[in-house]
């Protein structure tokens, strides 16, 4: 599309003028009028032309309305399409309409509503046909103004061109309205459901979904009370029934009626039974009457067979006794022939055997004579080493004083030396000398010469003098006790040893290991003389001798040997003789209890002989006996059978007792069951009245059926919620699926056209959308990068022109060329920068329409392009 | 002549769980109160007894205070006799119940437990044929040919389904048994027939009261009786409907088609605001409806419900038409109308389940909510 003409009749300054631009080229269309001579006039017109409805009153219809005069407003343009030339025409406020014509076949097009749907179409409906993007408001200014208000202005100037960005953004990415129904679908589904899209706790369908569980829960308790209720219902109605079958009087009296029968037919089956039992015990009685004179019929018969046998058994008997008898004498005839051949061997056995001991005899007495004299020798010997042991035991024992007593001696002779030492030492001494013949008496007793210890107080008789007496005193007396005591057991010391001083201990001691090594010399000759003792030496001199004495020595020596022989030839004669009478002996001791066998047997034939014979009776009245017995046994087994067949008879007319019993049996137990039944029923019945009237009184099946119901509408409700999650669920994916392509559709080409725009104004120029805002995020340049919002003025305002020229660039590559409007754009562009934005503007124009309104007459100068002609008229 | 007025199926203590707490105490109420309403119609029609052919209690063992508050109702009118038989909801199995109800019925209402004929004023005979238990499996209506003193009006009282009539199954899904001219057969004058909840007449002489106080959408309407004159014996019944019911359960159906205004029908075809306090409402809506106007359908029926005592809607019915213009009231372009577009696709494409069609139908339509509420 592009525009050929625009006319504004009654617009604002423009009040009851027309004014007309005309001659709007194909590339670039420069009005360049001083300000306030509404540029912005024309550009808020034609955006109400092309996209508010005609008989809109809105804000911006009503700003184009002049003041104050009013009126209505005509905004008109020329536009080419591929079908041609068209002129579009609105009439707002007053008397509105809309009327599109085609110039090129001078034909209206449509008018009104017709004219409006026309426009919708020929701009995409206003929908993919970026509106916004042609429109480009005055341009953003420099930051610092210098006034406070002034910066102000230009900032929301400037915030007013990059939201007409953020508006063409939003066209395609849904923007703040795709945020904001997104946000509601976010909350919505947050206030049901956690991320996991499971039900929130506190939310309305965690609260259904709980109760659905509680519900389910309590239905399940409810139900199990229902059905044990029903069960109880019906089986008290079983109850109720089987108590009416079993308690209908009808029953019972059956039931008695059946026992009654029962009864009196075991009281005939009884009756009948002890007929039978009668009949039999007689045929019991008959039976063993004939088998009694049966079994002494065969006694007598037995009786009679047991004699004639024991006679001829006892017959056998003597005979046989007889024939061993002869056969025993026989033998003991031949058994003392052998005797007495034995007897004789034995006898010569003993006399060859007496010859030996002879001629042994006589070689031992030779050899004890030989032994006797060297054996008494050495007893003789032996006897006398014993006298020497026995008398230096003698001295041994006679002295007292052993080593260890004379040790003892020693020790207590050493103590009582030391204590008189010591006494001596302290004692007072008195040394005695004569030069006559007088001598000092002590005690009557003359001193000799030489020193006297005085071990206490002493007294002296000095002849011719007097007596002196002398005191040691204490100190003198040195410590008498010890001396005592020391004394005392020297003395008991020399007791002990028998002696009476130290030195004959000594000499004993001597003695004493002198007689104790004789005593021993003696001991060991003894006992090589005789080593198992004098005893034994006395006992082999006396056996000596005896031996010795046994035989008379004649000088001759005996043939031993011969003898010897003689011995054995004897024995051997002897032992064939005693084989022999061992075997006759043998014989006779055989036929001898052979014989008392024979004997035996012979008198038990004869016992036996003895008692058949009384058993079987008087002979001469046995076969009037047995024909007796014969004959009463025939009658007996008569009788029996008689009263066989009265049982028999009996028996077969009789009724099965154990039938009549097993019925009676019966009918007792049909009423006792039925009683025990009836008993157990009601007390059933019973029990299920507590259980039925408790549930019954809780009213469980209505609870029932109201938790079913309010379960169902729970689960509705669940259902819903859920089905309501999952719209928000899928609703929330599908935006989120939609936004993001939409970010893929709208960066990559707007960064594809917006590269080589960028590359004009700068060589490494780029740029980074943020993908929040969708807005130009960064500007990277010379290696570095800087937020869009902090470049100059002019910067942002060449970005936001040149993003925009590539949203052109993408329409016009999509077959829709679209008009790109610039109103005052560039305002804060400096010189050097600008001739790079017409220059931008040049490579767009090459395919789109560019329009631009400036007041910069001297500086558009520089961007070439069509002049349209401005007529106000 | 014989005058008495025709009913069954109380269902007395049904607890509709599924209904909100305040709708169930209204509904509860409302059938609390039908056995006085039944008596006070007897009275006012001349009738001399009510015959309750079954169903008098919605279960088998319903609570004491249900029982006590029935018979006390019965007992107002001392005049006024009930014979009350069971149906298959309280069947004879229901020992408990009618032990209960032996003990504490008052003198004027006799329980037609057995079929002994109940003798019904001085020339008719009521001949009951008692549900033994609830699905008895045979035709109790056999001992309706009973022998009766000749000259008495002739009078059955049984609960069941008649065969080839209506779905062939009893109001709970059993199979219909009862021959459709018992009547005829067993030379009544009059069948007084329980369970279906809907009055229907089957013959000349053969009646299904339904339930005096509707309880469900099922047999919409208000529930009545039936008040019944036969003059004498062979003479035709006059049979009149006598509305018993204070709440009305109406069904509302409406097939409606694209572009088609359904609040402009809704408001329409509603009863007037001041009925609509005893009335449950369920709408049962069909046809094909663009986003906007279900949306706008949809406001009117919550604008309405709470003059309702219960509305229950039901859109399973409606397949939404997504049309451009509703679409453009989305957005008409851009991403939003992507999404819209998607989903709209997605709810139209049949080679997808019927349950991912209706969860992108809805996502579509809670963002043509979002939408125009943001517009």
């Amino acid at each position: 599309m592009k525009l050929r003409s625009i006319s504004l009749t009654n617009v604002r300054r423009f009040a009851g003028q027309t004014v007309v631009i005309r001659g709007l080229g194909d590339g670039i269309s420069v009005i360049a009028e001083p300000n306030e001579f509404g540029k912005s006039t024309f550009f808020d017109a034609l955006h109400a032309l092309f996209f508010s409805h005609y008989g809109s009153k809105a804000g911006d219809v009503k700003a184009l309305v002049p003041e104050p005069s009013g009126g209505a407003v005509e905004v008109a343009a020329e536009i080419e399409l591929p079908g041609g030339l068209f002129r579009v025409e609105k009439r707002f406020m007053s008397r509105a309409q809309a009327t599109v014509t085609d110039l090129t076949r001078g034909a209206l097009v449509g008018r009104d509503d017709e004219a409006e749907a026309w426009l919708r179409t020929v701009t995409d409906q206003g929908l993919t046909g970026p509106a916004g993007l042609l429109w480009v408001r005055q341009g953003v200014t420099t930051l610092d103004a210098g006034d406070k208000a002034e910066n102000a202005r230009h900032l929301g100037e400037r915030r007013n061109l990059l939201s007409s960005v953020a508006g063409e953004i939003a066209q395609m990415t849904g923007g703040r309205r795709m945020d904001r129904v997104r946000d509601h679908c976010k909350a919505d589904l947050e206030r049901l459901a956690t991320s996991g899209g499971k039900p929130k706790a506190g939310s309305p369908w965690k609260d259904a979904r709980d109760e659905v569980a509680a519900l389910t829960e309590r239905v399940a308790v409810l139900s199990g009370k229902v059905a044990e209720l029903s069960g109880a219902l019906e089986r008290r109605r079983v109850i109720e029934a089987r108590l009416a079958v079993l308690d209908a009087a009808e029953a019972r009296a059956a039931r008695a009626a059946a026992l009654a029968a029962a009864e009196a037919a075991d009281r005939v089956a009884q009756a009948h039974a002890a007929k039978v039992a009668e009949a039999e015990s007689r045929v019991k009685i008959a039976g063993l009457t004939r088998d009694d004179l049966a079994g002494r019929l065969a006694g007598l018969l037995r009786a009679y067979g047991a004699a004639a046998e024991a006679a001829r058994v006892a017959a056998r008997a003597v005979e046989s006794d007889g024939l061993i008898g002869a056969r025993l004498e026989e033998a003991l005839a031949a058994q003392a022939l052998c005797d007495r051949a034995l007897e004789d061997a034995s006898g010569r056995v003993k006399a060859a055997r007496d010859a030996v001991a002879g001629a042994q005899r006589r070689l031992a007495a030779a050899r004890a004579r030989a032994d006797l004299v060297q054996v008494r020798d050495r007893l003789t010997a032996a006897e006398a080493q014993r006298a020497m042991a026995e008398q230096a035991e003698a001295v041994v024992a006679g002295i007292a004083a052993t080593p260890e007593r004379v040790e003892a001696l020693e020790t207590a002779l050493r103590q009582a030396e030391r204590a008189r030492d010591a006494q001596a030492v302290q004692a007072v001494k008195v040394q005695v000398s004569y030069a006559g013949a007088a001598r000092v008496l002590r005690d009557g007793v003359a001193v000799p010469e030489g020193v006297v210890a005085l071990d206490g107080r002493a007294v002296f008789d000095l002849p011719g003098i007097g007596r002196l007496a002398v005191d040691p005193g204490a100190v003198g007396r040195g410590d008498a006790g010890a001396v005592a005591r020391a004394e005392a057991e020297e003395a008991k010391a020399l007791a002990v040893c028998g002696v009476t001083t130290v030195e004959a201990a000594r000499v004993a001691l001597r003695e004493r290991a002198e007689a104790i090594a004789a005593g021993k010399l003696a001991a060991g000759v003894m006992k090589s003389l005789a080593p198992e003792g004098l005893q034994a030496l006395r006992a082999l001199v006396a056996h000596t001798a005896t031996v010795a004495g046994d035989a008379a020595d004649d000088g001759v020596e005996p043939d031993l040997a011969g003898l010897e022989s003689a011995v054995v030839a004897a024995e051997g004669a002897e032992a064939e003789a005693r084989v022999r009478a061992e075997a006759a002996g043998r014989t006779v001791a055989g036929l001898t209890a052979e014989r008392a066998g024979a004997r035996v047997a012979l008198s038990t034939a004869l016992s036996v002989k003895d008692a058949a014979e009384t058993a079987a009776g008087d002979l001469a009245t046995r076969v009037e006996r047995q024909a007796q017995t014969e004959t009463a046994a025939a009658q007996a087994g008569a009788e029996l059978a008689g009263a066989q067949a009265v049982v028999a008879g009996l028996v077969a007319g009789a009724p099965d007792l154990a039938t009549v019993r097993a019925e009676l049996s019966r009918a007792r137990g049909a009423i006792e069951a039925a009683e025990t039944e009836v008993a157990r029923l009601r007390l059933e019945r019973e029990r299920l009245a507590g259980t039925i009237q408790s549930q019954a009184a809780d009213a469980v099946e209505e609870k029932l059926a109201e938790a079913q119901g309010a379960l169902e509408a729970a689960r509705e409700r669940d259902g819903r919620y859920a089905a309501e999650v999952a719209a928000l669920i899928r609703l929330g994916e599908v935006i989120e699926a939609t936004r993001a392509a939409a970010q893929d559709a709208y960066f990559e080409p707007v960064q594809k056209e917006l590269a080589p725009l960028l590359a004009i104004l700068a060589q490494d120029a780029a740029l980074t959308f943020d993908p929040e805002s969708l807005l130009p995020g960064r500007l990277m340049r010379n290696g570095g990068a800087l937020d869009v919002e902090r470049l100059s003025g002019g910067t942002q305002e060449q970005i936001a022109i040149l993003t925009r020229l590539a949203f052109a660039r993408l329409f016009a590559k999509a077959g829709r060329p679209v008009p790109v409007i610039l109103d005052d754009a560039l305002v804060h562009t400096d010189d050097a920068r600008i001739v790079r934005m017409f220059t931008a503007l040049h490579r767009v124009a090459a395919e789109h329409q560019v329009i631009v309104f400036t007041c910069r007459q001297m500086a558009f100068e520089a961007l070439g392009g069509h002049r349209p002609e401005v007529v106000v008229g | 002549m014989i005058r008495f007025l025709h009913t069954s199926d109380l269902h007395l203590g049904k607890p509709f769980g599924r209904f909100p707490e305040d709708v169930r105490g209204r509904l509860k109420q409302a059938r609390v109160g039908v056995v006085g309403r039944l008596a006070a119609a007897a009275r006012a029609g001349g009738a001399e007894a009510v015959l309750v052919a079954g169903d008098s209690f919605d279960a088998e063992t319903p609570s004491p205070a249900v029982v006590r508050q029935t018979l006390n109702a019965m007992a107002v009118d001392a005049g006024l006799r009930w014979i009350v038989m069971p149906g298959n909801h309280d069947s004879l199995a229901a020992s408990e119940l009618w032990q209960m109800m032996a003990r504490d019925a008052p003198r004027n209402v006799v329980l037609a437990r057995t079929e002994e004929p109940v003798t019904l004023g001085a020339g008719a005979v009521v001949l009951p044929a008692p549900c033994t238990v609830r699905r008895p499996g045979r035709d109790l209506t056999e001992v309706l040919d009973a022998a009766t003193p000749p000259g008495v009006v002739r009078i059955g009282l049984a609960h069941g389904a008649v065969m080839e009539f209506g779905t062939g199954t009893s109001e709970d899904g059993d199979p219909a048994i009862i021959p459709p001219d018992r009547a005829a057969r067993s030379g009544l004058d009059y069948l007084a027939l329980g369970d279906w909840h809907g009055q229907m007449q089957i013959g000349p002489r053969q009646w299904y009261a339904g339930t005096p106080e509707t309880d469900s959408f099922k047999h919409g309407g208000a529930g009545a009786a039936l008040m019944v004159t036969v003059a004498g014996p062979g003479a035709l019944p006059v049979v009149e409907p006598v509305r018993t019911g204070v709440l009305d359960w109406v069904t509302l159906a409406l097939d409606l088609q694209a572009g088609e205004d359904g609040a402009a029908r809704l408001r329409a075809a509603l009863p007037g605001v001041g009925a609509r306090v005893d009335h449950l409402m369920a709408l049962h809506l069909t046809g094909r409806m663009t986003l906007g106007a279900r949306a706008e359908l949809a406001r009117a029926v919550a604008d309405v419900a709470p003059d309702f005592l219960y509305l229950t809607t039901d859109w399973a019915g409606v397949a939404t038409v997504h049309d451009t213009g509703d679409l453009d009231l989305i957005d008409r372009a851009g991403a939003l109308r992507e999404v819209a577009d998607r989903l709209a696709a997605e709810a139209d494409d049949p080679a997808l389940s019927a349950e991912a069609r209706a969860v992108a139908a809805a996502a579509l339509s809670r963002l043509f909510g979002y939408a125009t509420e943001e517009a």
